[in-house]
C-alpha cells in the first residue's frame, strides 16, 4: 500500500509544523510567556491580553490544610456549562480533602487535582499563558494553583447552539433529515457516526490573524487522493495568516477556488452530512468551516451539482429519470428565453405555422421588442423572487399576489408583455428551482441575461456561439486538478454511469476515475437473483405445515 | 514541449471525425463537382479507400516522430533549411484550412438563415470562439469534440431518418456512368483531398497522444467510420432528392426542411445551425492550433498561447480577403484546391520517407 | 481562461457587446411585424408580366385575444406584379405594411394559363429563397386565374390555406384521387430523365346564393366560392398539356403506387345489377420495363388490398363470391389505369407514369437512344397491366340473414 505511507509521511509534516504556525498567533505582549508561578502575574496577564473584558471570570478559590493557596479558575461566561463547570470542577476544588496530604505542597495539589480529584471528561496541562487563552475561548476552563507554573484545561464546553435539524435549503423526501448546524464539532460527529471506521480522518486547523476559525478537512484514508490533500492545504496555507478571518463557508470558497472568474462554483457546498458521506466514499475531501452549516467538498463536477439525495434513495429508475429531468431544467432555465427570443425575432421559420400565428396575436402591439421584453421580465421576476428570500415571513404572501396580479395578469392584459412572455418566464424560473444546490442555479440565472442578449443580436446563431463558450470554459475548468465537465468532456464511459441517469447501486464497480487511485469500489457480481425454485417452494409451503 | 495536454486516441477519433463532418455540413462543395447523381456514393467509397491507403502509409511514419511534431521533426532530419521550408508550408496549410473553414460557415449563415447581417459578424464571433479554445490547449479541443461530436452525430441521425416519407429507392438506379469513367475523377479527388489534405494535422497531434501506438486504429477508424457515415449520407440523398440532389449548395440543410411529420415535428433546422457552430467552431480551433504550435516551433518559442488571437485575427482578414464571392469559393475548392492538396499530402508523405531514411542514417553512425 | 486578467476579460466583453450592438441591426424582424403568406397564386397579366396573388394571414383575427372580431376575414388578399417573380414580391413591400414572409407558405398556386406557358419562369425562386420551402404544395386551377382561386373560403376553418391543406389531407389518404405534389416532388419529377411531372388541381365551386342559407353561421360574411380538388393536371415538361379527372387520377395513383385510400364500387356478383362498394386500404405496383430487339415495352403490376364496406342487395358471402368480387375488383382498377393510360398517350403524349424513367433505370443504354424519339414511342407504348386485387374484411356483417 503506497498511498498510506505516503500520507502518514505528510501527516506527520503537518503535525510538526502546527504548532509553529499557531505561535505567531495573539498579538498580546503576554502570548509567548510562560505561566508563572505568582497567580498575581498570571492574572494580570489574562486580564490585559483580554482587555478586561466582561465576559472573562477570573476567580480564587482557596484550597489546602490552611486554606491557603489560592486556585486561579479562568474561564469565560456563556462558553461553558454553568451546571457541569460547577459539578466537575469547583465542587471538588472546594470539597479538596485535606486530612491526607497535612500540608501539601502547590504542585502536590496540583497532581492530585489532575490525576483523581477533578471529574471532568477531559483534562489537559500546559504551561505557556498562550494555550490557555486559545482554550478559553474554546469554553474550557484553566486552573492555576499558586506556586506552580502550570495550568490545567478542563473540558466544560457548553454554549448554546441550534440543534441537528432538517437540512432547510436541500430537502428530500426519502433521505435522512438530519442538516449541519453552526457547530464544527456537532458537524463531525454527524459524519463520524455515519463512517465508523478509523479511517475517518479530520484534520484541524485554524485560520485567520484575528478570528481563530476552525476548519476541518475530512476523508478517507486510502481512498482520497494525498495530491488533492497537499493542494488544499497548499492554498490554506496561503492566506492562512493573512486573512482577518473566516466566517463564511462561501468565504474560504472564494479564497481556495480554482476560477476565481467563472460563474461556475468548482466548490460544492451543502447542509446535507448524508452527501458528504456520499463523496468521502468517492475519495473526495470536506473542508468543515465552523460557523455555518454549509460545508465545502472538493474536488467536484458539474454533475454533482445536478445530483440530490433523492435519486439514491428511490428506484434507480426513477432516479435516472430525476436526473434526465434536471438536465434537461438545467438546459430549459439556461436557455428557454433566450431561444423564444430568437425564434420570435429571427427564426419564424422554425415554428409550426398554427403556433406562429397565435404567438403573432399575442405580441400584436406589445411596445417592446421580444429581447427587451424577455429581460425586463427576467429582472422583474429576479426582483420577486429576491424579495421572496428576504421579505418577514408574515409579508410573503402579499408579495406572490403582487407578483401574479400586477406584473402577470394586468401586464397582459394591459398589452405591455405578451402572455406568451409570461409563460416563458414562469416556465424558466420554475427550472430553474429544480437544482438541488443553490449556487450552480445562480450561474445558470447569470449566464441567462448574455445568452438572451446574444439571442437578441444573432438568434440561434448567438444562442449556439453562446453555449459554444460555455462549454469551452466548463472543458478548460478544473476543480483541485479534476476536468469539472468530467464524465462529458472528457467522456469518462466508467464514471457515465453516475451522471445522466444512475444505474443501479449494484452497478457501481468503480470509484470516480479522477478522485481516487483505489478505484475498484465493489466486485461486479453483486446483482440480486431471485432465490433457487426449491427455496421458493419451502418458503411458500410454510403456512401449510 | 510546447503543448502539455495529453489526449487520448478515443479522443483523436473524434477530433477526426468532426474534422471530416463540417465540410459536409457546411456549403457542400462536393455536390458541386457531380456529375450523374445516382453514383454519387461511389465517389465517396473509392475516396475514403485511397484515403485509407494513404493515411496508412503516413500513420506508419509518424510513429517514428516520438516525441516530436511533424515539424520538429522534419527540420531535425531535413536540416534547418529545408525542413524550415517545409514547416513553413505546412503551417500556411493549416492556415489556409482555418480560414477558408470559417468562410465556408460565414457562407453558410449569410445564404441560409441570415442574408442581411454581413459575413464578417459570422466569422468573428466563430474565429474569436474557436482561438479561445485554442488558448486553451489541445486537451480542451479534444474534450469539446468528444462532447460534441456525439451530439451532432445524434442530429444528423434524427435528420437523416425523419425523412423517410420522400425516401425513393429508385433513385439509385441506374449504375451506369453516361461519360465514362472520367467523372468519377473530380468527385473523388474532391473527397480525397478533403481527406488527406486535412488529416495531416495527425502529424501535429501525435507526440500529444497518450498511447501512441493507438494512433494508427484511430486515424483508421475515424476514415471508416466517416466513410461509411457519408456513403449512407449520399445514398439518403439520392434516394431523397434524386437528380436536383448536385443542384443543392447545402444539402443537410435542404434534408432538414423537408421533415414535416403530423403537423408537429417539422421545421427543425435549429439542430443543423447548432451543429454549424459548434462543428465550424471546433475545427477552426483545432487548426489553429496547430498553425500556432507549428509557427511556435519553427520560431523555436516559448509558448505558443500568445500567437492564437494574432492568428485568429489574420483568419479572420484572410477568409474575408481571399474569395471576392461565393463562386470563387466552390471555384477553388473544386479545382486548385484539390490539386494543390493532394501534391502537398503525396508530396509530404515522400518527404516523410526521406526523413526517415536519413533519421535511420543517423541512428547507425 | 487559464491565464486571463480582469482588464482583458473587460475588453474582450466590450469587445463583443458592440458587436451585439452592432448585429442587432440587420436581420431582426419581430414576429408581429411579419406577414405570414398562406398561399401564393401566380398569373401572368395582360402585359405579360409575373402576377403575383397572396394571401397573408391576419394573427389578430386568429387567435382568442380581445380584438378579435369573428366576423373579420382571416387574411388580406393583395396583388402585385413584375417581370421575375422576386420583382414582384419586393414589390409588395411598396404597399404592404409588413414584410412578407414565405416560410409558412403552404399552396404556390398556378394559374390555368401561366400553366400552360410553362411552370419554370416561377418556379426557381421558390427553390432558391431561403425562407421558402420544398414541402409547398403545387396547385393547378383549372379554368381560372390564381388570382381567382385565392378567394375561396371554406366554411369550417377561418384560415383557408388551413382548409385547402384539410382537404388535400383528407383526399389524398380517404380518396387516392387527387395527386399528392409537393414543390419537392415536382421538382424531382421535372429533372428526371423519362417521367412527365403532374401537379394537384384544383377546380373552383361558386357556392349557390339564395336567400335561404343552410349553411352555419350567419354572422360571417357571404362565402362566394369554395375549392374542391379532385384529379391532376398532367405536365409535359414544364408545361400544362391537360386535366385528369378523379378515375384517372387514381388509376395514375395505382401505377405509381401511391394509392391509399378510397371508394372501389362494383357490381353485386349475384345480381350483377346491384353494387358493391369496396374500400381500398393498401396497393403496390411494380413497373416492369422489357426492351426486345430495340422495341420497348411495359408490364406493370398493381397489388391492392380492400375491404367491403357496403353491400346493396345483401347475399351469402361465400369463397366463391368473395372471388368474384375480387376479379371485379382488379378490373375495376384496370379499368382506371386504363382510363388514365389512355388519355396520357393518346391525348396528352406525356409520360406521367415515368415509364421512360423505369427503361432508363433498366435499359440506360437503351435509353440513351429511346428518349430522343420518346414523343414518338410513348404514345404506341405496349402496356400490360395485370391488377392483383386481395378483399381482406367484411367489416361489423359477417353474413346476411335473408337472400
Amino acid at each position: 500500500m503506497v498511498i498510506p505511507i505516503f500520507w502518514r509521511k505528510l501527516f506527520k509534516k503537518m503535525k510538526n509544523s502546527e504548532p509553529v504556525n499557531n505561535n505567531n498567533k495573539n498579538q498580546s505582549k503576554s502570548s509567548n510567556s510562560y505561566i508563572s508561578s505568582y497567580l498575581k502575574e498570571n492574572e494580570e496577564s489574562i486580564r490585559e491580553a483580554f482587555g478586561n473584558s466582561a465576559d472573562l471570570v477570573l476567580r480564587k478559590v482557596k484550597i489546602g490544610a490552611n486554606q491557603n493557596i489560592n486556585v486561579l479558575i479562568v474561564y469565560i461566561e456563556g462558553l461553558i456549562d454553568n451546571k457541569l463547570m460547577s459539578k466537575t470542577v469547583i465542587k471538588p476544588i472546594t470539597t479538596f480533602p485535606d486530612n491526607k496530604l497535612k500540608s501539601p505542597s502547590p504542585n502536590e495539589i496540583h497532581n492530585k487535582l489532575k490525576e483523581s480529584q477533578l471529574t471532568v471528561n477531559h483534562l489537559t496541562e500546559v504551561y505557556k499563558l498562550e494555550d490557555i487563552l486559545n482554550k478559553i475561548l474554546d469554553g474550557y476552563c484553566a486552573l492555576i494553583v499558586e506556586g506552580t507554573n502550570k495550568a490545567l484545561l478542563c473540558d466544560v464546553i457548553g454554549f448554546e447552539h441550534r440543534p441537528v435539524s432538517e437540512p432547510i435549503n436541500e430537502s428530500a423526501i426519502r433521505g435522512p433529515h438530519e442538516g449541519f448546524n453552526e457547530t464544527i464539532r456537532v458537524n463531525t460527529s454527524l459524519l463520524r457516526r455515519r463512517i465508523k471506521d478509523p479511517r475517518l480522518t479530520i484534520e484541524e486547523l485554524t485560520l485567520g490573524k484575528i478570528g481563530n476559525t476552525k476548519i476541518d478537512i475530512i476523508y478517507i484514508r486510502g481512498l482520497a487522493n494525498p495530491k488533492v490533500l497537499q493542494e488544499i492545504k497548499n492554498r490554506i496555507k496561503k492566506i492562512k495568516d493573512e486573512v482577518d478571518s473566516i466566517q463564511l463557508s462561501g468565504q474560504l470558497e472564494e479564497y481556495i477556488q480554482d476560477a476565481p472568474f467563472s460563474p461556475f462554483p468548482t466548490i460544492l457546498n451543502t447542509e446535507r452530512p448524508d452527501r458528504i458521506v456520499g463523496a468521502l466514499y468517492e475519495g473526495r475531501y470536506a473542508i468543515l468551516v465552523d460557523g455555518t452549516p454549509y460545508n465545502l467538498i472538493v474536488p467536484c463536477t458539474l454533475g454533482m451539482f445536478i445530483t440530490s439525495i433523492e435519486d439514491y434513495t428511490q428506484r434507480f429508475f426513477y432516479g435516472s429519470f430525476l436526473r434526465l429531468l434536471r438536465w434537461v431544467s438545467f438546459l430549459i432555465a439556461l436557455t428557454l428565453p433566450s431561444i423564444y427570443v430568437a425564434i420570435t425575432s429571427f427564426h419564424q421559420e422554425m415554428l409550426p405555422t398554427n403556433l406562429v400565428l397565435a404567438l403573432a396575436a399575442q405580441r400584436e402591439g406589445v411596445p417592446l421588442p421580444a429581447v427587451a421584453e424577455a429581460f425586463m421580465m427576467e429582472i422583474v421576476f429576479e426582483i420577486l423572487r429576491e424579495a421572496g428570500i428576504r421579505m418577514p415571513r408574515l409579508v410573503g404572501p402579499a408579495i406572490s399576489i403582487v407578483g401574479v396580479l400586477v406584473i402577470g395578469q394586468a401586464a397582459v392584459q394591459a398589452g405591455l408583455v405578451s402572455a406568451a412572455m409570461t409563460i416563458i418566464v414562469g416556465l424558466t424560473a420554475i427550472a430553474s428551482f429544480i437544482t438541488p444546490i443553490y449556487s450552480i442555479g445562480i450561474a445558470i440565472r447569470l449566464l441567462r441575461f448574455p445568452i438572451i442578449i446574444l439571442a437578441g443580436s444573432l438568434g440561434l446563431f448567438g444562442i449556439s456561439a453562446g453555449l459554444l463558450a460555455i462549454l469551452i470554459h466548463l472543458t478548460s475548468l478544473r476543480s483541485f486538478g479534476v476536468p469539472y465537465f468530467e464524465p462529458f468532456g472528457p467522456i469518462i464511459l466508467s464514471d457515465l454511469k453516475d451522471s445522466l441517469i444512475r444505474f443501479p447501486f449494484w452497478a457501481y464497480r468503480t470509484r470516480p476515475k479522477f478522485t481516487t487511485h483505489n478505484s475498484i469500489r465493489q466486485t461486479a457480481r453483486l446483482k440480486p437473483k431471485p432465490l433457487r425454485q426449491e427455496e421458493k417452494e419451502i418458503e411458500h409451503n410454510y403456512g401449510d405445515d | 514541449m510546447l503543448e502539455h495536454g495529453k489526449i487520448s486516441a478515443r479522443q483523436l477519433f473524434f477530433i477526426l471525425v468532426l474534422i471530416r463532418f463540417v465540410p459536409v455540413m457546411l456549403l457542400c462543395t462536393y455536390s458541386y463537382t457531380l456529375k450523374t447523381v445516382q453514383i454519387a456514393w461511389l465517389n465517396d467509397v473509392l475516396g475514403v479507400a485511397l484515403s485509407l491507403l494513404y493515411l496508412y502509409l503516413f500513420v506508419r511514419l509518424c510513429k517514428g516522430f516520438k516525441d516530436k511534431t511533424i515539424i520538429e521533426y522534419l527540420e531535425s532530419n531535413l536540416g534547418p533549411v529545408f525542413g524550415k521550408i517545409i514547416g513553413i508550408i505546412l503551417v500556411i496549410h493549416f492556415f489556409i484550412i482555418a480560414a477558408s473553414d470559417a468562410r465556408d460557415m460565414g457562407e453558410t449563415f449569410t445564404t441560409t438563415i441570415m442574408p442581411e447581417t454581413p459575413i464578417i459578424v459570422f466569422i468573428l464571433i466563430i474565429v474569436f470562439l474557436g482561438a479561445n479554445a485554442a488558448r486553451n490547449g489541445l486537451e480542451v479541443i479534444a474534450r469539446i469534440s468528444e462532447f460534441t461530436v456525439p451530439i451532432i452525430l445524434l442530429f444528423l441521425f434524427i435528420t437523416i431518418s425523419l425523412n423517410y416519407k420522400f425516401i425513393d429507392v429508385k433513385n439509385l438506379k441506374p449504375f451506369y456512368f453516361p461519360q465514362g469513367f472520367s467523372e468519377l475523377v473530380q468527385p473523388t479527388g474532391s473527397i480525397l483531398s478533403l481527406y488527406i489534405g486535412e488529416f495531416i494535422i495527425v502529424g501535429m497531434i501525435f507526440p500529444y497522444l497518450n498511447k501512441m501506438q493507438k494512433c494508427s486504429k484511430s486515424v483508421i477508424l475515424a476514415t471508416l467510420f466517416t466513410g461509411v457515415l457519408f456513403v449512407i449520407l449520399c445514398i439518403d440523398m439520392i434516394v431523397i432528392f434524386g437528380p436536383t440532389f448536385k443542384t443543392l449548395s447545402i444539402p443537410i440543410l435542404s434534408l432538414a426542411k423537408l421533415i414535416f411529420i403530423a403537423n408537429f415535428i417539422e421545421r427543425i433546422e435549429g439542430i443543423v445551425i447548432l451543429s454549424w457552430v459548434l462543428g465550424s467552431a471546433i475545427k477552426i480551433a483545432l487548426f489553429l492550433w496547430a498553425t500556432a504550435v507549428g509557427t511556435g516551433q519553427i520560431l523555436k518559442l516559448k509558448s505558443y498561447q500568445p500567437l492564437i488571437y494574432p492568428l485568429g485575427a489574420l483568419a479572420t482578414v484572410n477568409s474575408i480577403l481571399n474569395y471576392e464571392r461565393a463562386a470563387d469559393f466552390i471555384n477553388f475548392f473544386t479545382g486548385p484546391w484539390i490539386v494543390y492538396s493532394s501534391t502537398l499530402s503525396i508530396s509530404l508523405l515522400i518527404i516523410l520517407y526521406i526523413a526517415q531514411a536519413l533519421d535511420k542514417q543517423k541512428v547507425k553512425s | 481562461m487559464k491565464n486571463i486578467n480582469f482588464r482583458q476579460l473587460l475588453y474582450l466583453f466590450l469587445l463583443l457587446f458592440s458587436i451585439l450592438i452592432l448585429a442587432g441591426c440587420w436581420n431582426r424582424r419581430e414576429i408581429e411585424s411579419i406577414g405570414f403568406i398562406n398561399s401564393v397564386g401566380v398569373d401572368r397579366n395582360i402585359n405579360n408580366k409575373i402576377k403575383l396573388t397572396v394571401r397573408i394571414a391576419k394573427p389578430f383575427t386568429l387567435s382568442g385575444q380581445q380584438n378579435t372580431n369573428v366576423d373579420e376575414r382571416s387574411f388580406w388578399l393583395t396583388e402585385m406584379t413584375g417581370d421575375t417573380v422576386f420583382e414582384a414580391v419586393r414589390n409588395f413591400l411598396n404597399h404592404s405594411p409588413r414584410r412578407l414572409f414565405w416560410a409558412h407558405n403552404r399552396f404556390i398556386i398556378f394559374g390555368e394559363e401561366f400553366a400552360r406557358q410553362g411552370l419554370n419562369d416561377a418556379i426557381d425562386w421558390f427553390d432558391r429563397d431561403n425562407e421558402s420551402r420544398r414541402t409547398a404544395q403545387i396547385a393547378i386551377v383549372k379554368g381560372a386565374t390564381a388570382a381567382e382561386s385565392l378567394q375561396v373560403e371554406y366554411e369550417l376553418e377561418r384560415d383557408p390555406s388551413q382548409g385547402e391543406a384539410g382537404v388535400v389531407e383528407a383526399a389524398i389518404n380517404g380518396q387516392s384521387n387527387i395527386v399528392d405534389v409537393k414543390l419537392h416532388d415536382f421538382l424531382l419529377m421535372l429533372n428526371s430523365e423519362g417521367i412527365e411531372p403532374v401537379a394537384t388541381r384544383t377546380d373552383l365551386v361558386p357556392t349557390p346564393q339564395g336567400p335561404l342559407d343552410i349553411r352555419g353561421n350567419l354572422k360571417r360574411e357571404k362565402i362566394g366560392l369554395t375549392g374542391k380538388y379532385i384529379g391532376a393536371a398532367a405536365f409535359k415538361e414544364d408545361k400544362l398539356v391537360g386535366w385528369l379527372d378523379g378515375k384517372q387520377t387514381r388509376g395514375l395513383n395505382w401505377v405509381k403506387g401511391k394509392a391509399k385510400g378510397g371508394i372501389l364500387v362494383i357490381n353485386n356478383p349475384k345480381t350483377g345489377k346491384r353494387l358493391v362498394s369496396i374500400e381500398l386500404i393498401r396497393s403496390q405496383s411494380k413497373i416492369i420495363p422489357k426492351v426486345i430487339n430495340g422495341r420497348p415495352s411495359i408490364e406493370v403490376k398493381v397489388q391492392a388490398e380492400g375491404n367491403i364496406g357496403d353491400i346493396q342487395g345483401q347475399f351469402d358471402i361465400n369463397l366463391k363470391t368473395w372471388e368474384d368480387m375480387e376479379k371485379m375488383m382488379a378490373e375495376g382498377i384496370k379499368d382506371e389505369i386504363k382510363a388514365c393510360l389512355r388519355v396520357a398517350q393518346k391525348e396528352f403524349n406525356s409520360d406521367i407514369f415515368g415509364f421512360g424513367a423505369a427503361i432508363y433505370r433498366n435499359y440506360p443504354r437503351e435509353w440513351e437512344r429511346l428518349k430522343n424519339n420518346w414523343d414518338e414511342e410513348f404514345p404506341n407504348l405496349s402496356v400490360k397491366i395485370s391488377v392483383e386485387a386481395k378483399l381482406r374484411r367484411t367489416g361489423l356483417i359477417l353474413r346476411t340473414l335473408q337472400e
